[in-house]
């Protein structure tokens, strides 16, 4: 019987996908890990997700700044 | 958070014993009272902020607008702007001391060399370069005979607005003790020496100063009846000092350079605005009209260390000048530089700030690696002409001091002897060179009888001149070790890099000396003294299962998948490829000795590490010199310094030391005295390879901050055309790249603990078990507390970097801080993409 | 983000005029004579070299004018020439000037015909005469309310209904139901980057569509617009010649700074410096007019290096260490600098800061691009970043589109997915479906798994009900 699920597809390269992974080993919200780069999520968690993976990725951000400037 | 950190991982390594080291090689150890001998003088942190309290207020209100907010205090737009500021070429903080040099300005030049002895140079990029006013800049201006007012009389001609209060306060506090007064060796007696006799009165008034004066009678015999006369002298010049290979009188003025410029009125206008700054400078050397006079008084040989101590404690630090020309104990060294040898603009310049009044001035020159800082040392000695211990920081770069002593210098060579774990050599004769490394030195523990025989005969002699290289590589306590055991006249300490958040810098102003002089990089490289350097920053991406693992594993493990992602490996044999087929001769550094091997052998190239033993090391060092098959080779952390390998012409890093601006600008040394670098149209290029998404990222953008600031640019290559049409390429299948996955996952703790004993150089050898110990000192709680806020993660003091505000960026950021974790790697990369 | 494009010129939007809008504005000397001056250099040269012949020529003609690697440039203007309708083609396939154009472009030219359109300069003195300094001051004064408005100013008054009419309907600001007043859109924001001119023409463009929904004559709006492109600073011009619709639009433009107008009814009107370079194609513009009213002694000397350093191109200096150092004491600029740079000290007459990635993020989420980043950078670049080539550090512009790429790693899409197909049939029949209504996001055949958009769900599903219940039928 064919199936239809509601959900969000996420395309995205292959480190973000590992990232997606990643979180979902912790907090299962994949539907579906359909290739590489796309997966299908619940829709609930785009948000959350996206908030995830620029937490991760703005760690590897350097930003310049004067430590001593207090606007910082 | 990080007080643990350090100490605990110095604590282990310190454990690990080197496969290099040798008996004399251990911990430095640090006596309490060496630490007490040390003081830096109060106003050494005074801030230009605390003294701005004044302008808060003033008739800002009424001018505020809704921008201000965005500048927080420093919206300066109460400072009035002079009306010709237009041909006035910078801004002055009030805030901060920072300054704004517009360097198209036509006085640009002349403003620089003012602002270069006054200040520390923050940016120097292409228009707009900025400085920074700090107690240890002005202690470093007033040693070198610049005058509190005269400081700020230029300053105030530069400037386009009035120099601030707090500045004119802040110039005023931090000169009104500083290099007032001068330690001084004359026909083999100290004298305190200034040209102001009411602070030798004052200093006099002072109990344990007072204590360690000596009198003397009509017949110059020690008397003990006391008279309060000041002897007097006229004001020493370097009239008649001659320093071999610079011409005496020719003229210093830039070349055509400002004619091209601007027109002739302007030029003159620029000139009679800037007589007082030519005038300071020629202060040294011509002031016959009025023979200004110096007092003095003569202090007892033992006291000599406490009334330094004591002088700093009252913020008097005096400034060590030797009066070579006077001293006639200590015999004469057979030395001068051959008629061939030629000094470059900027080499003489620093010289005649070290020289400038016909005394030897101790202090610290500052110049890119490959703009012949060795020639400096050199010509230095060459002037003073005394017993001579140069002190570096490997073995290899012993050998090549001796080298370039042979090369450059008429000195025989049975006068010049090599201390290291191998070589214990004596010069013959009165007088003579010694060549050592730090670590020979400051070791004071279990030396072998030959060692402590050689060591004793350092101790117990007078040293005419000491030479540091590379200074900034040193731990601190080291150098606290070396500068107080062996008695020298003049130290000069040279150095690539002044990373200036590194507090060590602190230390070395006042165990070395001042900052005489700092290059500037970019102005060095377009008149060709140094190579002209492509930088380039390759993005690798990570293959998704290198990936997956990275995001599983913990700090070091991390640290071993982003190097060895076989991506990088890729991009690595491509670089290697693409300019070898270029003729060019490429290093290829890797702080990872894990990941180094592994490089290597798969790439087939010769390495270098840290295990690698001596006669090996000359051998692929000789082969990638002469031999035209060998053009590539690895090299670990011992290259980063002192290696001078001038064929080669790109550098490619594939694992680095975390966030380390040094060493970041330590290896673009590497390739920035290329012989080939005033050939036509010649680049020489410098890649650092990052996998993309790690923590490696951030790294290298730290990594690359104090070149940027020097005016280099890193361009980003996000692809690297073709690569994957190479039919050799490495690890191209999944299998091959999941075998290597495999491998580095069983790679086991041992296997890295190893990795970072061998990455140890001699250098690195000298733990800092004694910093933990110091950081408990009561009195250097002061710069404790920052210490304990450090960051940069490594694993010795040689690398580690502070963060001075409580707000630096690693407080917020853990990823900064390894922690407990020892591991150490930063890669950082560059590259340089070729049109 | 979608980039929203600002019109440069008006050519976007004359194409879509209809060709009897056309024979209209051609009627006027002054309007031809502006439209000309908005051609291309070539375009300009080929209606010069065409305009007194009366036979049609011959395309091939034409070309033979120019080298083979300039025939693209001559193709983009003989493109442009036709949509404006300035060329016609001939049923015999040749080319010819609109006849009407050439009557009036010749009359422009030559003096001819109906003077007006180039408007009457009034007879008798004005006794409140002013002068171009003055002209100067009010036109940035005007123009730059409407642009301390949207930066959310505090301090200088509200500008008029009509403009704040006209700042909703463009979309630059909008209303929000739980707070009162406006507040600048990710368009506004954009819109500050521009340069003047820019900013200007997209502002009248907006008020030919408005006065489109007012009933009022285009072809007077424009004409009028084109005339005051063609007047003379500092001088004033009577009313008279106006029609009734534009001298209700002088009161809009006074607003904007584009005409003076001493009092409202007064019978003699200045165009600005805002009015008289709309059409001369120079980007001679007022930011560099807008001084701090400190009235030092200094703030002499300023206007002049300002001027100087306008008449160059620019007051930015941008480092290969990021670091920005603007020559400017406009709060305005200063306030548009900090929509993408990290400021941090202001001298009188000088701003440093620093482009960071969190300052340039910071951009992107009110809707600027990265694009936009670097053409304001080099647009306003200071003459002495144009001794250089390339003008903007390649590295600098580099990292920040680096920047704005790594914010688009992830793209979602809510959508349905379909799984569990017993029969291949099935899956193909539905995957060639939803490929045929191009919803089709995502599939695999082998797996027999496709995702599709949300919103085709209910037609996804009818057709696959209905096939399956088909084969039933049949099987």
């Amino acid at each position: 019987m064919v199936n239809a699920v509601t959900g969000v597809l996420i395309e995205c390269d292959t480190t973000v996908k590992a990232i997606i992974k990643n979180l979902d080993s912790k907090h299962h919200f994949i539907v579906d890990d359909l290739d590489d780069t796309h997966v299908f999520i619940v829709s609930t968690w785009v948000e959350r997700l996206k908030s995830e993976l620029e937490r991760l990725l703005d760690e590897n951000a350097y930003t310049i700044s004067d430590p001593k400037d207090p606007k910082n | 958070m990080t007080s643990s950190g350090p100490s605990a991982a110095s604590q282990k390594k310190r454990k690990l014993s080197d496969a290099e080291s040798s008996d004399e090689d251990s911990d430095v150890q640090l006596d309490l009272n060496l630490q007490n001998k040390l003081y830096v003088p109060r106003h050494a942190n005074l801030d230009p902020s605390s003294l701005n309290s004044t302008h808060h207020g003033i008739g800002i209100e009424g001018q505020k607008d809704f921008v201000s907010h965005i500048f927080g205090n420093e919206d300066y737009t109460w400072l009035p702007l002079k009306n010709d500021h237009k041909s006035r070429p910078l801004w002055i903080s009030p805030e901060n001391g920072h300054i704004i040099l517009e360097g198209f300005s036509p006085i640009a030049e002349q403003a620089q060399d003012f602002l270069v002895a006054i200040s520390e140079p923050v940016s120097r990029p292409a228009h707009i370069h900025e400085y920074k006013l700090t107690p240890y800049s002005l202690y470093a201006a007033v040693s070198v005979g610049l005058e509190t007012e005269d400081i700020i009389e230029v300053l105030n001609r530069l400037s386009k607005v009035p120099v601030p209060e707090s500045i004119t306060k802040f110039i005023r506090q931090c000169t009104l003790s500083y290099g007032k007064v001068k330690l001084v060796l004359k026909h083999n007696r100290y004298y305190v020496e200034s040209a102001h006799p009411e602070t030798l009165q004052m200093l006099l008034k002072d109990s344990v100063i007072g204590a360690g004066r000596v009198y003397r009678d009509e017949n110059d015999q020690i008397t003990t009846e006391q008279n309060s006369a000041l002897t007097v002298s006229s004001k020493p010049t370097g009239k008649d000092l001659t320093i071999p290979g610079i011409q005496k009188g020719k003229d210093t003025k830039p070349d055509g350079l400002n004619e091209k410029l601007t027109a002739e009125e302007q030029k003159k206008e620029d000139e009679k605005l800037f007589g007082a700054v030519v005038a300071i400078d020629k202060e040294d050397e011509d002031d016959d009209d009025e023979a200004e006079q110096v007092h003095a008084f003569e202090i007892q040989a033992d006291h000599v260390e406490n009334i330094k101590k004591r002088c700093n404690e009252i913020d008097y630090p005096m400034l060590e000048e030797y009066d070579f020309r006077n001293d006639t104990v200590n015999p004469n060294l057979e030395i001068d530089l051959k008629p061939i040898t030629v000094i470059r603009p900027y080499q003489e310049k620093s010289l005649s700030k070290m020289f400038g009044n016909g005394r030897a001035r101790s202090g610290i020159i500052v110049l890119p690696c490959g703009a012949g800082k060795t020639l400096v040392g050199i010509t230095a000695a060459c002037t003073i002409k005394k017993s001579c211990l140069v002190l570096c920081t490997s073995s290899v770069s012993v050998m090549q001091w001796k080298q370039q002593f042979l090369q450059w210098s008429n000195i025989k060579e049975n006068q010049i002897a090599v201390f290291t774990s191998d070589q214990k050599e004596r010069f013959s004769g009165d007088a003579g060179i010694v060549i050592s490394t730090y670590s020979m030195v400051a070791n004071k523990r279990k030396r072998s009888y030959d060692a402590q025989k050689m060591m004793d005969f350092l101790e117990s002699r007078e040293w005419g001149f000491l030479l540091l290289d590379e200074v900034h590589v040193v731990p601190a306590n080291m150098f606290r070790t070396v500068v107080t055991t062996i008695a020298a006249h003049a130290k000069l300490g040279l150095t690539a890099t002044l990373v200036r958040e590194d507090e060590k810098i602190d230390d070395l102003n006042f165990l070395i000396g001042p900052k005489l002089y700092e290059a500037n990089w970019m102005d060095l490289a377009s008149k060709g003294h140094i190579a002209n350097v492509q930088c380039a920053e390759v993005w690798c991406p990570m293959t998704p299962e290198f990936y997956a693992e990275y995001l599983l594993e913990n700090t070091r493990k991390r640290t071993l998948l982003y190097v060895m992602n076989p991506r990088k490996f890729q991009a690595c044999q491509y670089l290697i490829r693409y300019h070898e087929e270029r003729g060019d001769k490429i290093i290829v550094f890797s702080d990872n000795v894990h990941a180094l091997v592994e490089y290597a052998k798969k790439l087939q190239k010769p390495y270098i590490y840290g295990g690698t033993g001596q006669q090996e090391r000359m051998r692929i060092l000789q082969n990638f010199q002469y031999n035209p098959i060998v053009n590539t080779i690895f090299l670990s952390k011992v290259g980063d310094t002192s290696i001078d390998l001038p064929e080669a012409t790109c550098l490619i890093q594939i694992s680095s030391h975390y966030g380390s601006r040094r060493q970041e600008a330590q290896r673009l040394g590497r390739i920035l005295r290329a012989k080939r670098r005033n050939d036509e149209g010649f680049n020489a290029f410098f890649y650092s390879l990052v996998s993309k998404d790690t923590q490696e990222m951030y790294y290298s953008t730290k990594r690359q901050q104090f070149l940027i600031d020097q005016g280099y640019a890193f361009k980003v290559i996000t692809n690297l055309e073709g690569i994957d049409s190479d039919p050799t390429l490495v690890f191209k299948t999944k299998n091959e790249q999941l075998d290597l996955l495999k491998s580095v996952l069983l790679t086991n703790e041992a296997d890295l603990k190893d990795e970072d004993l061998h990455e140890m150089d001699d250098v690195g050898r000298i733990t800092d078990r004694k910093v933990a110990a110091k950081n408990r000192l009561p009195g250097l709680v002061r710069r404790t507390m920052t210490t304990s806020k450090s960051l940069a993660g490594g694993d010795n003091m040689a690398y580690m970097e502070y963060s001075r505000s409580s707000g630096g960026q690693f407080a917020k950021n853990p990823r900064g801080n390894p922690g407990a974790s020892k591991e150490h790697h930063s890669l950082f990369k560059k590259h340089l993409k070729r049109k | 983000m979608s980039v929203i494009n600002f019109k440069t010129n008006i050519y976007d939007y004359l194409e879509t005029l209809p060709i009897f809008t056309f024979q209209r504005l051609f009627q006027k000397p002054a309007t031809c004579l502006a439209i000309f001056r908005l051609l291309p250099a070539i375009g300009r040269q080929i209606v010069m070299s065409i305009l007194y012949v009366e036979n049609p020529i011959s395309l091939k003609d034409i070309q033979s004018w120019v080298y083979k690697d300039g025939h693209k440039k001559l193709q983009e203007a003989l493109h442009k020439l036709s949509k404006l309708h300035i060329l016609e083609e001939t049923p015999e396939k040749g080319l010819i000037v609109n006849s009407t154009f050439r009557l009036e472009f010749k009359n422009a030219l030559s003096g001819g015909g109906e003077h007006q359109s180039f408007g009457l300069p009034c007879a008798t003195v004005d006794k409140h005469k002013v002068d171009i300094a003055f002209l100067d001051h009010f036109a940035s004064t005007q123009w730059e309310a409407i642009l301390h408005y949207m930066v959310g100013t505090t301090m200088t008054k509200r500008p008029s209904r009509g403009v704040l009419n006209l700042l909703q309907k463009s979309d630059l600001m909008n209303s929000t139901a739980s707070e009162s007043g406006l507040h600048i859109t990710n368009k506004g924001f954009q819109f500050l980057l521009q340069d003047v001119n820019t900013q200007v023409w997209a502002f009248l463009l907006q008020y030919l569509d408005m006065a489109e929904m007012l009933k009022m004559d285009l072809v007077e709006v424009l004409n009028f617009l084109f005339q005051l492109g063609s007047l003379e600073l500092g001088q004033d011009y009577s009313v008279e010649t106006l029609t009734e619709t534009q001298q209700q639009m002088l009161e809009d433009l006074g607003d904007y700074g584009i005409v003076y107008r001493r009092k409202k009814g007064s019978r003699r009107f200045y165009p600005t410096r805002l009015a008289t370079t709309l059409t001369s194609g120079t980007s001679a513009l007022v930011t560099s007019l807008s001084k701090k009213e400190t009235g030092t002694a200094a703030s002499s000397a300023m206007i002049a290096a300002a001027e100087e350093s306008h008449d160059e191109g620019g007051f930015l200096i941008l480092e290969t260490n990021y670091r920005v150092y603007a020559y400017t004491e406009s709060p305005l600029q200063i306030a548009v600098l900090n929509l993408f740079i990290q400021l941090k000290s202001r001298f009188p007459n000088m701003v440093s800061g620093v482009i960071t990635r969190e300052s340039v993020r910071n951009a992107f989420l009110n809707g600027i691009t990265a694009d936009q980043i670097i053409s304001y950078l080099q647009t306003h670049a200071h003459p002495q970043m144009r001794k250089r080539a390339p003008l903007l550090p390649l590295t600098v512009v580099d990292q920040i589109r680096l920047w704005e790429m790594e914010r688009n790693r992830v793209e979602d899409k809510a959508a349905y997915l379909y799984k569990d197909f017993n029969v291949q049939a099935d899956f193909d029949a539905a995957e060639k479906y939803a490929k045929d209504l191009d919803v089709l996001l995502w599939s695999n055949s082998k797996q027999r798994k496709m995702v599709i958009a949300q919103e085709a769900h209910e037609t996804l599903r009818t057709y696959i009900k209905r096939r399956l219940a088909g084969n039933r039928d049949t099987g």
